[in-house]
């Protein structure tokens, strides 16, 4: 079961229901929705029901409101057939879509604010235990999202827009928090619908920067020294990867970020070694870096930081699947009780999950016993730390608990 | 020999428009080519058709004949010819002996000509997404991602790879001869979409052409069907769809991409079949050339180089190259496509001994 007791799954349900039924006119219908395939998570099972259609956003509202999902998703692609198993679907096309989960930021966080917890008896591991000591119960991961997640996010969102518009040139760009700890973005100018698998993959290599030749960017790093090309180093004024190389080189000898990005002890080991020079570099450099006078160790080194410093963390599998579901546009995440929320480019500098994604009303308050958080904000409200005892919070904020598994609503008295 | 500018466009590109329009402007019918004045158009045709078959790519562009309209007129009619033939190989050999001689030509020209030109055929015929600009050296056109994408994502070269190029709000710049590469594959296609609409149109030929057709079909290199003795080896029926898929085009004649190549020879080994037989498959491509096919099976058989033989590669290896197919939802969850073959296997060899014990029984029963 995804929640902690049936009891939850219960509550959880009846409160999504009324939010439907009262505000499904919200709900984003995606472009020609006669040609979606849509798909849902219940909350009774764990099984995704797949291979849905609606030829109309009304039908597509009923459904909403009498079927409640727990999770629910539309393809990316257009098929002529979208009810129909996949191999008679017939396929016309596709958006091109991005996600960006925090899950994979690899987030330093992440260590101190997820943990693991026993369902039966609300006992917190760490995430190193996989069954519980007393009762030999499977544990159930528990992942929060805090700040430092979310804006580690929006960073790589940031990142992967610069690509998608300066260097690609998509003009149709629609972004949405995903609900939980990430964002998705899609693109979808009408030529890039026909593209299959093996250019969308094009596209993820040249976003994360997979497979590219620094010799190519004029970085001669695999040769002897003496070999090293010097003409055309690239410059901050370039177009494209060689402009982000040389502006990431720069931020990371200036900024003084390239310890926190090098993890190799061997690669630690040079960085100490050429300290001196580096500290000299952050002095010297302002806009334009004097190639020539760094060592090709080095110089590996911070191609290689520099890569990773500027190439956006996508998931790549998404991106090259044709036949990709993605969740519906404002509608109720069952991961989290928040709106999968479609956003403003102008606004996503601004947008505050735990502000702007909340939907269910704060007015209302629910007894639960929280198990264990972190202090955080929702909604302008400051939360402190709780740990196994039974308070009385706003709706959303009790359905976000119970939704990560960190609440129950049972045994409260 | 000629070169580039003392040649009219139209001879050397006759496949554009005015060359075309020159050849219709007779009126000749195939019936015509019965007349004894248009056999040097006759000849030329066949000429080109078994110099494709004998040169291939290394056919020397300029040997061409000395009056204009023979050139002209012979280039519709060789296609006639190579439809009626009706074998798949001379389709593509034709075809990839054609471009990569206009590929030459246009290499050739003087910058200006070869700029116009290549503008005429990207954007005019081919209404490909291409501009000529002001562009940092060594670039000179521009086209749309989208437009390259489609013709460059099959290349495996890295420097065709999107990250290794300069890429400026959607559009990738190129050099000329990268262009020119590119427009060759379009070529190709139209050229053997030539053929095809030919295959359909033509149905009796006259007597000097059904003479020019058996010809051709004389010279024709024997091929031999060495895809029997691979189907005893390794038995088809039990590959998995990924190696099915490649294999079906191999042997149509579509180029793979060098892993697909390196996936199909390696399993192919894996499963028993000679060094020999691998290559023959290879052999029945239109930009085959010996040396090479054997060259690179031998590597994978660990007869060259390192010396060790090559395992397939596994399932995710080849999902991530994009060449699963339907994500292995057909497979039953293997790792590699040996283990799909040799589960299959076993119950191909049960199924052929309950044929052989109950000789009576029907196909169906065994599937
Ligand atoms: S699952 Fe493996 S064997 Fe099956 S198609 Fe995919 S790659 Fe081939
Ligand atoms: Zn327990
Ligand atoms: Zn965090």
């Amino acid at each position: 079961m995804v929640f902690l007791t049936q009891k939850d799954a219960k509550f959880v349900e009846a409160v999504f229901r009324e939010y439907y039924n009262k505000n499904v006119d919200k709900v984003y219908t995606p472009e020609k929705i006669d040609e979606r395939e849509f798909g849902y998570f219940p909350f009774s099972e764990k099984i995704m029901v797949r291979h849905l259609y609606f030829d109309t956003e009304e039908k597509l509202k009923d459904f909403l409101k009498k079927v409640v999902p727990l999770h629910v998703y539309h393809s990316a692609a257009f098929y002529r057939y979208p009810s129909a198993p996949m191999e008679e679907k017939e396929w016309l096309g596709a958006d091109l879509i991005f996600d960006i989960d925090a899950d994979h930021l690899r987030t330093r966080c992440r260590r101190e604010h997820d943990f693991k917890i026993c369902p039966e008896c609300l006992d917190v591991y760490g995430r190193e235990y996989e069954r519980c000591i007393k009762c030999n119960s499977q544990l159930i991961e528990v992942e929060w999202v805090c700040e430092l997640c979310h804006e580690a996010a929006k960073e790589e969102v940031y990142k992967l827009l610069d690509f998608l518009e300066t260097d690609l040139g998509f003009q149709k760009i629609k972004i949405s928090f995903s609900g939980n700890r990430g964002y998705h973005v899609v693109v979808t100018d009408e030529n890039i619908r026909e593209l299959g698998q093996l250019e969308r993959k094009e596209i993820v290599d040249y976003i994360t920067g997979t497979g590219i030749l620094f010799e190519y960017l004029g970085l001669n790093i695999e040769s002897k020294k003496k070999m090293r090309i010097t003409r055309n180093w690239p410059e901050v004024t370039d177009p494209g990867w060689r402009s982000r190389i040389a502006k990431s080189i720069v931020k990371l000898v200036i900024g003084g970020e390239l310890e926190e990005i090098i993890e190799l002890p061997g690669e630690k080991k040079i960085i100490e070694k050429y300290s001196d020079i580096l500290r000299e570099f952050s002095e010297k450099w302002s806009e334009e870096i004097v190639w020539d006078s760094i060592p090709t160790p080095l110089l590996k080194i911070l191609g290689k930081a520099a890569l990773e410093y500027s190439s956006a963390k996508i998931d790549v599998v998404v991106t090259s699947d044709i036949h990709r579901l993605i969740r519906l546009g404002n509608t109720l995440n069952g991961k989290s009780g928040l709106i999968a929320k479609i956003i403003d480019i102008d606004e996503l500098e601004i947008f505050d999950p735990f502000y702007d994604a909340v939907a269910l009303p704060m007015d209302r308050e629910v007894k639960i016993r929280v198990v264990k958080t972190p202090r955080f904000k929702f909604s302008g409200i400051e939360f402190p730390e709780y740990r196994n005892e039974v308070v009385k919070l706003p709706l959303p904020v009790a359905v976000l608990l119970i939704s990560k598994n960190m609440a129950t609503i049972s045994n409260v008295s | 020999m000629a070169t580039a500018s003392s040649i009219p466009v139209k001879v050397k590109y006759p496949f554009l428009p005015e060359a075309r329009e020159e050849y219709r402007s007779r009126g000749f019918t195939l019936k015509d080519f019965d007349d004894p004045s248009l056999k040097p158009i006759v000849d030329r045709a066949v000429e080109r058709v078994i110099n494709a078959i004998k040169f291939g790519e290394n056919l020397d562009p300029w040997k061409i004949s000395e009056d204009d309209f023979t050139e002209i007129a012979s280039f519709p009619l060789a296609v006639v010819l190579v439809a009626k033939v009706g074998d798949n190989f001379l389709k593509k050999r034709f075809a990839l002996t054609e471009v990569s001689m206009i590929q030459k030509r246009l290499m050739n020209e003087r910058e200006e000509d070869r700029v116009k030109l290549i503008l005429e055929i990207a954007k005019n015929f081919f209404k490909m997404d291409v501009e000529y600009g002001e562009l940092p050296p060594p670039y000179t056109f521009t086209i749309g991602l989208v437009d390259y994408l489609k013709l460059a994502s099959k290349f495996n070269d890295p420097a065709w790879k999107l990250v290794n190029r300069i890429v400026v709000k959607g559009r990738v710049y190129v050099e000329d001869r990268e262009l020119i590469r590119l427009i060759r594959d379009k070529l190709e296609e139209h050229v053997i979409k030539n053929i095809e609409e030919a295959e359909k149109e033509v149905t009796v030929l006259p007597k000097t052409l059904e003479e020019a057709v058996r010809i051709i079909k004389n010279n024709l290199p024997e091929r031999k069907i060495e895809e029997e003795s691979i189907q005893m080896v390794s038995r088809p029926e039990a590959w998995p769809p990924c190696i099915k898929t490649i294999y079906a085009k191999l042997v149509s004649g579509e180029s793979v991409s060098h892993f697909a190549n390196f996936m199909m020879a390696s399993f192919l080994l894996n499963t028993g079949v000679s060094i020999e037989d691998i290559v023959s498959i290879y052999s029945q491509r239109s930009d085959f050339n010996v040396r090479i096919a054997r060259y690179q099976v031998e590597h994978i058989a660990g007869m060259r180089g390192s010396r060790t033989k090559y395992i397939t590669p596994s399932c995710s290896k080849i999902r991530t190259n994009g060449l699963c197919i339907e994500n292995g939802r057909l497979c039953g969850n293997v790792k590699n496509p040996m283990t799909y073959y040799k589960r299959r296997l076993r119950e191909v060899i049960k199924s052929d001994k309950d044929k052989d014990e109950f000789p009576g029984k029907r196909r169906e029963a065994s599937s």
